[in-house]
């Protein structure tokens, strides 16, 4: 193949220096570059940018910590477990539509008395988040169950006065690192709990985030926790570091959520 | 798994012998592929546990590192349809540059100009960047320009045909271009004349 303009080489730039084009082609390619100064410079140029942006990324090394737990998942290999038993692996083993639907969740509610500098009790409030996340999960996904108006309908809400949440996204987890986009929103009941799930796109997945009024839950906890404060929380058998922000208590865990992805974006 | 290797312990030892130099890119994929560092450990974690499974039915002689690397991005898929299903999305391929937009090409010339330079004083926004980028094109870019996979492996990996990987390719490559090419616009970055 003869490449006799440099308007035909330039596109396939990447793919020559990926080493991907055919024989007859990558031949051809050279023979350009061999005689053509610009587009060898072009060419160079783009290798260092390629060059630069995968070193930048391939300098980030595994955290100690979870190298250390990784150390330890591979001596359980070791030992014989068919399962070995991982404090992360918990939701795998929950039962129903909320293993497979339910993986990235938020709990947050209302703070009537931010004013507190002192840190609330993690235990006890693990205790309240515990018990409404075992009834939560309990509950059977709907289709319809989807909120026509959106986010502002149902943040309109008596119920949600006051609720101060972003309807183009929210605050997710301090190292979270893709954008948010708002999705749409569903009632929810938690025991005698009324709340919502608001699904929001990230990763390319949907993320549910469950919203209870703090009139649910242990109030004289729930002051004493000042605005930045973070708390270990654990829930269902899922541990996470929660944070005070913006009048929310929001707590992320992982995992994505495949059904409320089809009954929203369908 | 080498047929010679018949004791349980040889067996772990030659699997963790294996893995030991993937940890890290493991790790650097699921985290850039997850939404915090919670999920990126659960999927690795995961991963590992059905790499270890599967270990007697890995050829040996062939890659250690295609072969996790596709059980991790089938533990990411399996985990998000949505993405799964934007990722075999066939999106045209486009006979055009890099950088085409005509407001755009002067300041990707300067980009071209000395990019070893801006890329330093971009520093972390570099990282920022490919962050942005839509899922299914952070994928295939994650694992060809930063773990070097040739298309062929990373269309096995993901189960997508080879053209579906180069216009993924193609399209994040263009957004981070674009991006430096905005930072150029927006900063007026000047050349450093070298000595």
């Amino acid at each position: 193949m003869t490449f006799r303009t440099c308007s035909e080489v330039r596109p396939l730039l990447m793919a020559y220096l990926d080493s991907e084009l055919d024989a007859t082609t990558t031949l051809g390619m050279s023979e350009h570059l061999s005689s053509c100064a610009p587009c060898r410079t072009r060419m160079e140029a783009e290798q260092s940018i390629e060059n630069g942006v995968g070193q930048a990324l391939r300098a980030e090394r595994m955290p100690r910590d979870v190298g250390q737990r990784l150390d330890a998942l591979q001596d359980s290999l070791r030992a014989g477990a068919s399962r070995p038993d991982r404090s992360r692996s918990l939701l795998t083993r929950a039962s129903g539509w909320a293993a497979a639907a339910l993986v990235l969740m938020a709990l947050g509610f209302w703070l009537r008395d931010a004013g507190s500098r002192d840190a609330a009790p993690a235990s006890a409030l693990n205790a309240a988040f515990a018990s409404a996340y075992q009834e939560y999960v309990a509950l059977p996904p709907r289709a319809s169950d989807v909120a026509p108006g959106g986010l502002a309908a149902v943040l309109a809400q008596p119920r949600f006065a006051g609720l101060s949440l972003p309807a183009s996204g929210f605050a997710g987890p301090a190292d979270h690192q893709h954008p948010i986009r708002y999705l749409g929103a569903r009632p929810a009941v938690v025991g005698a709990v009324e709340g919502v799930t608001l699904a929001y796109d990230c990763c390319g997945s949907v993320t549910s985030v469950l919203v209870l009024p703090a009139s649910g839950l242990p109030q004289e906890l729930v002051s004493q926790l000042p605005e930045g404060a973070t708390l270990d929380l654990e829930w269902g058998g899922l541990k996470t570091r929660a944070v005070h922000r913006g009048g929310l208590i929001i707590g992320v865990s992982s995992r994505h959520s495949v059904v409320l992805a089809d009954e929203i974006t369908s | 798994m080498n047929p010679d290797v018949t004791r349980p312990e040889d067996r772990h030892a030659e699997f963790c012998a294996l893995l030991a130099p993937e940890r890290d890119a493991l790790w650097r994929f699921a985290r850039r592929m997850s939404w915090d560092a919670s999920s990126a450990e659960d999927a690795l974690q995961d991963a590992i546990l059905v790499a270890w499974r599967k270990f007697d039915v890995f050829t040996p002689g062939t890659s250690f590192r295609a072969w996790t690397f596709r059980i991790l991005s089938n533990t990411i898929l399996n985990a998000n349809n949505q993405l799964r299903r934007n990722l075999a999305r066939q999106v045209l391929s486009e006979n055009l540059d890099l950088v085409s937009a005509l407001e755009k090409e002067d300041a990707y010339d300067k980009v071209l100009e000395d990019p070893e330079a801006l890329l330093a004083q971009v520093g972390d926004e570099v990282r920022g960047a490919v962050k942005s980028l839509p899922p299914a094109e952070r994928m295939v870019f994650l694992l060809r320009s930063v773990e070097g996979f040739a298309y062929k492996e990373i269309s096995a990996a993901l189960e997508i045909p080879m053209g579906t990987v180069m216009s993924h390719l193609f399209r994040a490559r263009a957004r981070l271009r674009e991006f430096l090419a905005e930072y150029v616009q927006q900063t007026g970055f000047v050349r450093t004349p070298t000595s």
